[in-house]
């Protein structure tokens, strides 16, 4: 259950509940895990303090997830992997190259599941 | 407040005939594993579909948040279950979210649905609210409500069912 021991994560999303299981989905696997809730609000954490990866919603208010991949582009430093989920087709494979998204899951995801493809994007990166 | 600003009533959302049933598989998804996990026993008892005028992105939202809700009460105790049940009488469906705590004081429950008011510990009460859930049923012409007769803690959320779409003949 621990595969994500070691890891620490950056969850961004603006629905608190979902926030709040997505965080905790990712503890239960040994992440260590800080919220945000916009992609503004996540750029302002990520002034001090790195990650291994992000994983965010793509609809949000106050920077949704295409503004905080973009953003993330301008880093001058190791950028975090990058995952988002969404429940809509909300951008195009090439465009998810582009901005150096690793992958966009479909909401409603299984954590299992979600968590092995970040876990092997992780390990593929080290 | 980490999340003061919710994105979930924007403006001109549009409402839509859904099947309630379809609202709630979504958001029980997003948690099942969770309480599988955690020794929580989740029970659906849907039915049969029934569609509501609603939008659904929002429905699904007030059901993650009951969900998350029963999910915290129950974690901490030797009973641990959650049901989600749907029922339909005289053109109104009541979906019920239950766990196996023992319902809410009167003094709790007076104050239950007024905003930020919350009985989790510190770090857990960030969640949608029960004020914020049930305006958002409201402004779809739904209830949500706590039901003080159930021996458990169950809260209930209501619509009024869509009449059938008339073809007109001739």
């Amino acid at each position: 259950m621990s595969i994500l021991k070691g890891y620490r994560a950056l969850v961004v999303e603006d629905d608190a509940d979902l926030c709040e299981i997505v965080a905790d989905d990712l503890r239960m696997y040994g992440a260590e895990v800080e919220i945000a809730n916009s992609g503004m609000r996540a750029l302002e954490i990520l002034t001090g303090a790195s990650f291994d990866f992000i994983l965010s919603d793509m609809r949000m208010a106050n920077g949704d997830g295409r503004f905080l991949a973009q953003e993330l582009l301008k880093l001058d430093r190791v950028r975090p992997l990058l995952f988002m989920y969404s429940g809509y087709n909300d951008i195009t494979e090439s465009e998810a190259l582009t901005l150096k998204i690793e992958r966009i899951f479909s909401k409603p995801f299984k954590s299992s599941a979600m968590v092995e493809v970040i876990r092997t994007f992780l390990i593929k990166r080290s | 407040m980490e999340h003061a600003a919710l994105d979930c009533a924007p403006a001109g959302h549009p409402v839509e005939l859904t099947s309630i049933q379809l609202c709630i598989h979504d958001a029980v998804a997003l948690c099942e594993e969770r309480c599988r996990t955690n020794g929580v026993d989740l029970h659906l008892e849907l039915g049969d579909d029934v569609e509501v005028m609603c939008v659904p992105a929002q429905v699904s939202q007030v059901v993650m948040n009951l969900l998350h809700n029963a999910f915290d009460a129950v974690i901490a105790l030797s009973e641990k279950w959650v049901r989600v049940v749907i029922h339909s009488e005289n053109r109104i469906v009541t979906m019920s979210v239950i766990d196996s705590g023992r319902g809410i004081s009167p003094e709790v429950e007076s104050k239950i649905m007024q905003p930020f008011f919350t009985t989790k510990e510190v770090g857990k009460g960030t969640g949608l609210g029960l004020s914020i859930s049930k305006g958002l049923i409201e402004n779809m012409s739904g209830r949500l409500f706590y039901d003080r007769q159930c021996s458990n803690t169950c809260f209930v959320v209501e619509f009024p069912i869509s009449e059938p779409v008339q073809r007109k003949v001739g």
